[in-house]
C-alpha cells in the first residue's frame, strides 16, 4: 500500500517560527501512523554544536545535503526550533541519507561534538525505526512542541506588563528630521535635560570616592522634549552628526553657568570635531588654567578611529591645555583592538555586562595591557558589576549602583552630595 | 600609516592588509616605522595600495612587499598586454587601460580579442 502524501513539512533550510516545524513532525508522524513499513528516522542534534556554528547560514548548509531526498519524496527534513534536524526517510535511501550525514560530519569537524563523539553521551545522530521506535519519535516530537510552547506562554506571561522600549519607538531619524532636530536644538533650553553620574573610587569595603562627575545630556529626555516620535539612535551616522550640534550646545550652556560646576571635576561627552571648534576655545577660555587638568573629555571609539589624524591633533591641543582624554563606550570585545598608551589616552570606559562575569579571568591579560587604574566600568547597574571589577582589579566604577552607594554613604554621614 | 601606528594589523587576523601608499611613507624615519608595524604581519600579507607611481613600486618592493594595487600597475599591465596582444595596433594604451578596468559593458566589447584582456600579464620588477 503507497503511504498517504505526506504533509508539507518546512522548506529545507527556511526559517520558521517556534514550534512550526514541530507541529508538523507530529501531524506528519500522525499521518504516517499506518504507513511505518520501511520508514526510518534519524535526529540530527545540532543543538550540541558550538554556537559558532550553529549560526543560520549553518543551520541552512546542513539541511541542504537532504534536500535532494525531500524533493523526490523519499524524506521529510524538519528543522527544529533548536535547531536540531529531524529526517524521515525510506529504507532505500539509507545510504543517501548517511552520506548526507558524513558531509555533515565533515562539515562540523572541527567541532568540540564531533571531536569528542566517541567519549560524549551525546551523539551527534540518533537512528529510528519507525516499526520498533514510533512511540518514541512521536513522543520526543510531542515533548519538545509541549516545551516550546510552555516557553512561549512564559515569554508572553513576562512581557505583558513590560512597557515597550522607549528607546527603540518612533519613526527611523532621516537627514530631512536630522535638520529639523539640529534646528530644534538650537532654541531648546538644554538645562533642565544636563544630567550628572559620578564616577566612584570603589575600594574593597570602604565608602564610594567620587572623582569626577560625568555631565551629560539625557538623550532620551532630549527626545522625549524635543522629538518624541523619532527615533534618534536608528542612523548611528546621522546621530553621530546630532552629537556634535548638541556638544556645541553644551559647551555654551557650560559657558553660561554661573555656579562653580566648571571649577569642579566634570567630564563632557565631545566630538574629536568639536575640539577643534570656536566653540570649545570659548569654553577653553572660561575655564580657569588651574582646573583644565580635572577636566575629562570623554570621546567615542567610533569618532577616534574615523579620522585617527584628527583625534591625533585634537587630542595634543587638549593635552597640552591640561585636559584628560578618556575614550568612551568600549565593551570587553574592543578591548585587544585599542591601545590606549599609543592612543595617548588618560582613561578608558569599558562598558559592564553581565556576561563579563561568566568568563572572568580571561579578561585579565587585556585589563592588564591597558592598566586596571585606568579604566572605568560603567553602567553598573548591579552589586554584580562592582564585584567583577573589583576581583579584575579595577577601582573606578560609574552607574546607578555606584550613584546609589554614593547616595546612602552620603545620606548616612549626613552630608550633601558635593558638586 | 597612522593607523599602524596606533593598533597592531596583526591583531585583528585578517589574511591579507592593505596599506595605502603615500609618497611621505619614503622618508627614512616613516620606513622604519611602517617596517616595524608590518613585520609580525609579515610582507606576504601585505597588499600596498594606490601605487600612482614607480616610486611606490620600488619602495615596496624594497620593503619586501610582494602585492601591488593601484594605477600604475594598471598602466603597467596595459602595456604588457599590448606589448603581447596580436590585435594592439588597433588600440591605444588608454584604450586597453579602460577596457582593463572593467567586468562588462561597451569598452569590453570594443576590445578585440577579450581572452587576451583576460589573461592577466605576468610583471616583473628589478629587485634593487
Amino acid at each position: 500500500m503507497t503511504p498517504p502524501p505526506p504533509s508539507p513539512a518546512a522548506p529545507v533550510g527556511a526559517t520558521v517560527l517556534p514550534g512550526a516545524a514541530e507541529t508538523q513532525l507530529v501531524d506528519y508522524l500522525t499521518r504516517l501512523d499506518r504507513h511505518r513499513t520501511d520508514r526510518r528516522a534519524v535526529l540530527i542534534q545540532l543543538s550540541g554544536l558550538q554556537p559558532i556554528n550553529r549560526r543560520e547560514h549553518h543551520l541552512r548548509a546542513a539541511s541542504s545535503p537532504f534536500a535532494p531526498l525531500v524533493n523526490v519524496q523519499n524524506a521529510q527534513a524538519f528543522n527544529l526550533t533548536n535547531a536540531d534536524l529531524m529526517v524521515v526517510y525510506k529504507a532505500a535511501v539509507q545510504d543517501a541519507v548517511e552520506a548526507a550525514i558524513v558531509k555533515l560530519r565533515f562539515m562540523f569537524s572541527d567541532d568540540p561534538m564531533i571531536l569528542k563523539e566517541e567519549t560524549s553521551t551525546l551523539s551527534f545522530c540518533t537512528w529510528y525505526s519507525l516499526i520498533e521506535d514510533y512511540t518514541e519519535v512521536m513522543d520526543l516530537a510531542r515533548g519538545r512542541l509541549d516545551e516550546i510552547m510552555e516557553l512561549q506562554r512564559r515569554a508572553k506571561v513576562r512581557a505583558e506588563p513590560a512597557a515597550p522600549d522607549k528607546r527603540s519607538r518612533g519613526v527611523p531619524l532621516t537627514p530631512d528630521l536630522l535638520t529639523k532636530a539640529e534646528a530644534a536644538l538650537d532654541q531648546a533650553d538644554l538645562a533642565n535635560l544636563m544630567r550628572r553620574q559620578a564616577v566612584c573610587a570603589l575600594v574593597g569595603q570602604s565608602s564610594p570616592q567620587p572623582v569626577f562627575n560625568e555631565l551629560f545630556i539625557s538623550i532620551l529626555e532630549l527626545r522625549q522634549a524635543l522629538m518624541p516620535q523619532v527615533n534618534v539612535a536608528s542612523s548611528p551616522w546621522l546621530f553621530q552628526q546630532l552629537t556634535e550640534t548638541l556638544d556645541r550646545r553644551v559647551l555654551s550652556l557650560l559657558n553660561k553657568h554661573d555656579d562653580r560646576t566648571l571649577e569642579s571635576d566634570i567630564s563632557i561627552n565631545l566630538n574629536v570635531s568639536t575640539i577643534l571648534s570656536p566653540e570649545f576655545q570659548k569654553f577653553d577660555d572660561n575655564v580657569r588654567p588651574g582646573t583644565r587638568g580635572t577636566i575629562v573629555l570623554e570621546l567615542q571609539k567610533i569618532d577616534i578611529f574615523a579620522d585617527l589624524g584628527a583625534y591625533l591633533f585634537a587630542r595634543d591641543f587638549a593635552r597640552d591645555r591640561g585636559y584628560r582624554i578618556c575614550i568612551d563606550g568600549l565593551t570587553y570585545a574592543m578591548l585587544p583592538y585599542v591601545d590606549r598608551e599609543r592612543l595617548g589616552a588618560d582613561l578608558i570606559k569599558l562598558v559592564w555586562e553581565p556576561s563579563l562575569a561568566d568568563e572572568a579571568g580571561g579578561q585579565s591579560q587585556a585589563i592588564r595591557r591597558i592598566g586596571p587604574s585606568r579604566i572605568v566600568l560603567c553602567r553598573c547597574d548591579s552589586p554584580a558589576a562592582v564585584d567583577y571589577g573589583q576581583s579584575v582589579g579595577l577601582s573606578l566604577f560609574q552607574g546607578r549602583h555606584v550613584e546609589m552607594l554614593l547616595q546612602t554613604d552620603l545620606r548616612r554621614r549626613g552630608k550633601a552630595r558635593p558638586r | 600609516m597612522i593607523v599602524m601606528q596606533m593598533v597592531d594589523v596583526e591583531t585583528y587576523g585578517t589574511d591579507y592588509v592593505k596599506v595605502t601608499w603615500s609618497p611621505d611613507m619614503a622618508g627614512d624615519t616613516q620606513t622604519a616605522q611602517i617596517a616595524k608595524a608590518l613585520t609580525p604581519l609579515g610582507f606576504d600579507r601585505v597588499i600596498l595600495s594606490r601605487c600612482d607611481s614607480e616610486s611606490a613600486i620600488t619602495w615596496g618592493v624594497k620593503l619586501g612587499i610582494h602585492n601591488f594595487q593601484g594605477r600604475f600597475l594598471d598602466a603597467m599591465t596595459a602595456a604588457v598586454t599590448m606589448a603581447q596582444c596580436p590585435k594592439a595596433a588597433a588600440c591605444t594604451l588608454p584604450q586597453c587601460n579602460r577596457r582593463h578596468g572593467v567586468i562588462a559593458g561597451n569598452p569590453r566589447a570594443e576590445c578585440g580579442d577579450n581572452d587576451m584582456l583576460d589573461l592577466f600579464p605576468s610583471l616583473k620588477a628589478i629587485r634593487l
